[in-house]
């Protein structure tokens, strides 16, 4: 594929086999001795985002989520596996390719006052992006800085304010501003919201469903929180272990979420209303340790539907209906029908 | 009157009553001193809690939930913050009058807390036994140092932990959620314990583990009557887990109710915003609610009602100057709102 205009229906990120290890217990000693661990963190992710649309990861602690939306920012190496983005394998890329890339996808992290330098006026957290790329000069770097305030909702007087003198949910916007000053296409949000009470993480998210319709962002957006996901996505992919267990569009996952995994998920998450309450025991066990993980599938500890050949086999991705996929043993396949929405994927 | 059928009161809520408090806190106040300004973090604040009930504390950040809970506690809020109270009764004791060595005997012995964070909640440095065996050695003189060890493995037996061969194992070795179990082991290890309460004690863990502790506090509560304080941000544990919900915001308390009329049928404009801005699963419909605004400051004057700046239901002048008393709502059992609103300038609505 080469650069040119990119086909209508192509993924504008498309991941293959994306896998990211990292060795842990690397003492000296462990190390002569040969004895070194490895955290997969992330473990042959295969997903195809589409442009203009939104691509929620959901999953608990340490499923992987974060460090798999790093990797394909190309933040973390992968150790294996390939990104390719608008037609590109940027993992193949480096030095001023990858840097000219990278004006087209940003991040938006979770906590916002970690993530800017606290030492810098708003001004300068949100030009920086133009400065490191050397985009315009000092004037237009600033009037861009003041446009993009005014974008997230934020007035010019703003400009010369420092991080320590707005709120949490003003500097998120900051975030998202300086996400935007170099025009991305595509943006990896990891729980921008986990840290915002709840009237002002509706009006983060009432912000980012503005900016991604009004100027056609592709979103990989980050999260635990269900509602908050149920409100942005078009797709949803939850992961376990490093692994996509289940993906489909928003619709299909709610409405029969076909992994035991999402269904325990989606069951465990309180609701809103005192006459709802959980009825059924809350789920077994924890995530197990992303070092160690169990044989075959790696939820089958926890999993009621668990029998022998899910001690032994790790469990394809497969279509399960025509609108999603999800790899359980206990789940029968269907063919995917010639008209499914969703690109196919593969897993390795 | 405090019998519980599947975890709900028998009889009707009965937040006015005064019979059978373990907890009744009145007129409580704090200020802070910030670059040499008073900070009034919390005003005018009131609670009570009978035995084996759950009180939800909610509100935004800054709304001086954390605090409240702290100072009935009475843990070191700092040298400079002054905390008074008309009354913070604890089993009908009054905690204002003890001494340094009697309030210690009291935290941890009648009254507990859990916090957010477990990790930082214990030495990183200590193993979990000793640190546990110190919180024995001043709460259950009914043993003897050698009987410790087997009470602790029976106390995390049952938080669902099998302690067998990890009392010499540090924080640092257990997960979050085992290591959250193990802080509510602790608190809970006092025979005389009455009430417990808990700072956002879910915030910070996945939903399945979230589950999972709450339907161990939920446990504790059934096999032991404890009452408990849920203070929380979180309005979908709240009705999940509590009878009855106390609403602060900017400091104060602005609406009391039980949990089904607070969800149904709440009375104080900030309540009603607070449960619209609440996003659902699955969502349906266009955009989020929000609410304009932010959390007032508290170290200049506020005239008035503190949420009117951001009121939908504003009525003019009166919520600008005159700061509104709680008044009973139309809401059953003793349920009150602070807002002009109620049983004052008009009759509140009732859906």
């Amino acid at each position: 594929m080469t650069t040119s205009a990119p086909d209508p229906v192509a993924p504008l990120v498309s991941v293959r086999d994306l896998r990211t290890h990292f060795p842990v217990g690397g003492g000296l000693l462990n190390r002569l001795r040969g004895k070194r661990s490895v955290v997969y963190a992330v473990d042959g992710v295969s997903v195809d985002i589409m442009p203009r649309q939104t691509l929620a990861v959901i999953g608990e602690s340490g499923s992987g989520k974060s460090t798999m939306g790093r990797t394909i920012l190309r933040l973390i190496e992968p150790t294996a596996g390939t990104v390719h983005f608008d037609g590109k394998d940027i993992t193949a890329l480096s030095g001023e390719e990858l840097r000219r890339e990278r004006r087209r996808m940003q991040m938006i992290f979770q906590n916002p006052y970690s993530s800017v330098n606290r030492r810098y006026r708003l001004e300068d957290i949100i030009s920086e992006p133009l400065r490191v790329h050397g985009i315009g000069d000092a004037r237009s770097r600033k009037d861009r800085a003041a446009e993009l305030l005014e974008r997230v909702g934020l007035n010019a007087d703003f400009l010369h304010r420092y991080p320590h003198e707005v709120s949490g949910g003003q500097l998120q916007r900051v975030g998202i501003a300086r996400a935007l000053a170099t025009e991305p296409t595509f943006l990896v949000a990891d729980e921008p919201t986990a840290s915002l009470d709840v009237s002002v993480r509706a009006q983060v998210m009432n912000l980012l469903a503005d900016l991604k319709s009004e100027l056609g962002l592709t979103l990989m957006f980050i999260s635990h929180d269900l509602a908050v996901v149920s409100y942005i996505a078009d797709y949803i992919a939850v992961m376990y272990l490093g692994r996509i267990v289940e993906v489909g569009t928003k619709q299909a996952l709610e409405s029969a979420p076909q992994h035991p995994y999402t269904r325990t998920l989606f069951a465990a998450a309180p609701k809103p209303d005192p006459r709802q309450r959980r009825t059924e025991a809350a789920p077994l066990g924890e995530v197990p340790s992303a070092i160690n993980r169990p044989t075959g599938c790696h939820y089958h500890p926890r999993c009621p539907l668990a029998t022998e050949i899910c001690r032994k086999e790790y469990p394809k991705l497969e279509w399960k209906t025509n609108r999603q996929q999800a790899a359980c043993h206990a789940v029968p396949a269907v063919t995917p029908p010639p008209g499914a929405t969703l690109q196919p994927v593969v897993q390795a | 009157m405090s019998q519980l059928v599947n975890g709900h009161p028998a009889g009707g809520p009965t937040t006015g009553s005064r019979s059978g408090e373990v907890l009744r806190v009145n007129g409580l106040t704090v200020t802070y001193r910030s670059r040499g300004r008073p900070v009034p973090a919390v005003r005018r604040f009131e609670l009570s809690v009978r035995p084996g009930e759950i009180v939800g504390l909610v509100g935004e950040s800054g709304s001086g939930k954390s605090t409240a809970l702290k100072a009935i506690l009475g843990l070191n809020l700092g040298s400079e913050t002054e905390v008074k109270a008309d009354e913070i009764l604890l089993d009908g004791l009054d905690l204002r009058t003890l001494s340094a060595e009697q309030a210690r005997r009291i935290r941890g012995g009648q009254m507990s807390m859990i916090f957010q964070d477990p990790i930082n909640s214990f030495n990183p440095s200590w193993t979990i036994g000793s640190q546990f065996r110190r919180v024995l050695a001043l709460h259950r003189p009914d043993l003897s140092r050698s009987e410790y060890d087997d009470e602790i493995i029976r106390l995390l037996a049952d938080v669902g932990i099998d302690g067998r061969g990890k009392l010499k194992s540090y924080p640092f070795q257990f997960s979050q959620g085992q290591l959250q179990r193990i802080m509510i082991a602790v608190a809970c290890a006092s025979k005389d314990l009455k009430v417990l309460l808990a700072d956002e004690a879910t915030t910070s863990l996945d939903v399945t583990i979230e589950a999972q502790v709450l339907e161990l506090l939920r446990r504790l509560r059934r096999e032991r009557n404890l009452a408990m304080v849920l203070v929380t941000h979180d309005l979908s544990v709240v009705a999940e887990m509590c009878d009855r919900v106390v609403v602060m915001y900017a400091g104060e308390v602005v609406e009391v109710a039980n949990v089904y009329d607070l969800f149904e049928r709440p009375q104080h404009p900030y309540t009603q915003q607070l449960l619209k801005a609440i996003p659902q699963f699955p969502h349906t419909g266009g955009r989020l609610y929000t609410m304009r605004g932010a959390v007032p400051r508290l170290d200049q004057p506020i005239a008035g009602c503190t949420f009117a700046p951001r009121c939908d239901r504003r009525l003019g002048s009166i919520c600008d100057t005159v700061p509104p008393e709680l008044r009973p709502t139309a809401n059953d059992g003793g349920a009150v709102a602070a807002c002009h609103l109620v049983g004052g300038a008009e009759p509140a609505r009732k859906d």
